[in-house]
């Protein structure tokens, strides 16, 4: 019977790569579920925005997380250990749970990013996120003048 | 390749409402003008607790200038770093004239002139109405020396929440759980409210002089002037009521100022002894006088190792110290442990402790807290502020004098700031 069969959707990467994934996981992600809703799914589901290796994390991450059978620390675990990433796949991850919607992996790496920060002043979180300071000398101590706790 | 200041203004939202503690969100928005337009979307800032205790100083009043000070200049709080003794200026009007104490989770609860209880955050300025003084059960009888706009300054003790305020650190929705307890009164009794309700309910107690509250491990713990410990029972068909756990320790008397800590996850009991004229509590004292069960109380105690070392503190403090009016002198701990002995009366037992280990407790007119040491902050000491509200008037310039850090180990105390800053209404306290 259809009902017991599990849909499955193929997500294309932007360098062509294509996944297998069941329907019931991938509409996690907000972007693929309107698509299924609105009937309007191609075969495959072309991804402009994520490469072949990010998608892959994507999914990974998208599985685990509809598993029924896992609990939430279960899941909390699997958490801790996925966002142990180089620091650039962490921005990767970001912009394409941004571009699929995917509200859960977002969560989970944004948090990842505000706990990176913690303790780290002003000039090591521009060092370690790769930032330039686009303050003017001026507006840097406008900045210090407004914000007391900052440069401690 | 994707540079992380490409990443879309929602996204660095996000980001930043994962923040937990004000520190991490102001080096945020300082370290790019795209970080830093997060704020303008925010609208305000976030009402989150910080990282490191500060000191709060007391309101700059110069009375001799009152009439033409800058509005804006008197508005003005100074936060003093422990680490670089640099203090910073956040602009709070909505504290001036009041009375401030810390309220825990960055919050503090100030009371005025208007009689209105408020929670205020100082980061983000956000207030929050807790049910006014006048909603209070046991009010003075009104006369003329105890009307509440006299007494504003000392009706209200202590306020202790069960969590912060907010259910989330920025949407400023309210949590609806927040359970809020406070001593107040001529009887220093125990009340309690909800965030929400207009009024405040008392907690059915059978002692008075309640100096101190802290919650621990899901219930509200308090402790009474001579040492006993308490906890509140909220599900009572009866309502509310302190039920009591410990005896007073033996080595104290009521005229120690009793804390409820938690630190390294066991609930700590602390006495704080002071001495000073205003006290009665000096060697010099007429035997004849006032003071004269305190002395006999000072008697039992001489028995013990530790007048000695009372001793040697009085030596090492400074000569203005032992001018003023009340000055600390030193402090016991002991931690409260289950009772399991059969036959017991109490749920718990206390033990002397002599050693906080890698902790720090800060006690005074705030929540009674315990950090883990930094560069910042000494292992095994009491940071301690000025919280003898009853006494500031009688000081030169108000109270705030009595403050330090007091070191386990060697029982000496030395101070935490240079300079003065001083109250009548609402000296120096920490800000955590």
């Amino acid at each position: 019977m259809s009902s017991s069969e599990e849909r499955k959707l193929i997500l294309k990467s932007s360098d062509n790569e294509e996944f297998v994934v069941k329907e019931s996981s991938a509409v996690q992600c907000l972007t693929i579920k309107n698509l299924v809703e609105d009937r309007c799914v191609s075969d495959p589901i072309p991804l402009a925005n994520v490469d072949s290796k990010i998608l892959a994390l994507v999914i990974e991450f998208m599985e685990k997380h509809a598993e029924t059978t896992l609990s939430n620390s279960e899941k909390k675990e699997f958490d801790v250990e996925f966002v142990k990433k180089p620091f650039d796949d962490l921005l990767e991850l970001i912009l394409a749970a941004n571009y699929l919607d995917f509200r859960e992996l977002m969560d989970v790496l944004c948090n990842t990013c505000a706990k990176q920060m913690e303790n780290w002043s002003v000039e090591e979180v521009r060092e370690k996120f790769n930032i330039q300071n686009d303050y003017t000398v001026e507006e840097e101590k406008a900045a210090r003048a407004e914000n007391p706790w900052a440069f401690e | 390749m994707a540079d992380w200041t490409d990443l879309p203004m929602d996204i660095l939202v996000v980001i930043a409402q994962c923040l937990t503690v004000i520190e991490d969100f102001t080096s945020f928005t300082a370290v790019c003008k795209s970080w830093q337009s997060v704020t303008s979307i925010l609208k305000k800032k976030p009402s989150l607790p910080t990282r490191y205790p500060r000191i709060m100083l007391a309101e700059k009043i110069d009375t001799e200038d009152q009439q033409n000070r800058d509005d804006q200049d008197a508005s003005i709080r100074c936060f003093l770093n422990l680490l670089t003794s640099k203090t910073y200026q956040l602009q709070l009007p909505e504290a001036r004239g009041r009375k401030c104490t810390g309220a825990h989770y960055g919050w503090l609860w100030t009371i005025g002139i208007d009689l209105q209880i408020n929670l205020l955050h100082p980061f983000s300025r956000q207030q929050i109405c807790l049910p006014p003084m006048l909603t209070l059960p046991d009010q003075y009888v009104y006369d003329e020396r105890f009307m509440p706009q006299e007494v504003w300054g000392v009706f209200v003790a202590k306020i202790v929440m069960s969590s912060n305020p907010l259910k989330d650190k920025c949407l400023h929705d309210y949590n609806e759980d927040c359970t809020i307890v406070a001593i107040y009164g001529e009887y220093a009794i125990l009340v309690f409210t909800k965030l929400g309700d207009t009024v405040w309910t008392n907690i059915s107690v059978q002692s008075r002089v309640y100096q101190d509250i802290i919650f621990y491990n899901g219930k509200f713990y308090a402790v009474d002037v001579h040492g006993v410990v308490v906890v509140c029972d909220f599900d009572d068909a009866n309502g509310p009521k302190a039920i009591v756990i410990a005896p007073a320790p033996i080595e104290t008397n009521d005229t120690y100022q009793k804390y409820l800590v938690e630190s390294s996850g066991h609930l700590l009991l602390v006495a704080r002894f002071r001495k000073g004229i205003s006290l009665n509590f000096d060697d010099d004292v007429d035997d004849e006088e006032e003071g004269d069960d305190n002395e006999e109380d000072m008697g039992d105690v001489d028995g013990n190792v530790n007048v000695d070392e009372v001793e040697d503190v009085k030596d090492c403090g400074n000569e203005e110290e032992k001018e003023a009016g009340y000055y600390t002198t030193g402090f016991f701990v002991w931690r409260l442990d289950e009772c399991h002995e059969e036959g017991s009366n109490y749920a718990y037992r206390l033990t002397q402790v002599t050693s906080l280990g890698d902790q720090a407790l800060f006690l005074g007119s705030n929540v009674s807290t315990s950090v883990a040491s930094s560069e910042s902050i000494k292992p095994n000491c009491i940071y301690f502020t000025d919280d003898n509200y009853e006494l500031y008037f009688e000081e030169p310039g108000g109270g705030g004098h009595d403050t330090g850090i007091f070191n386990m180990e060697d029982k000496t105390t030395q101070l935490n700031y240079a300079g003065e800053s001083r109250s009548n209404i609402s000296p120096p306290l920490w800000y955590i």
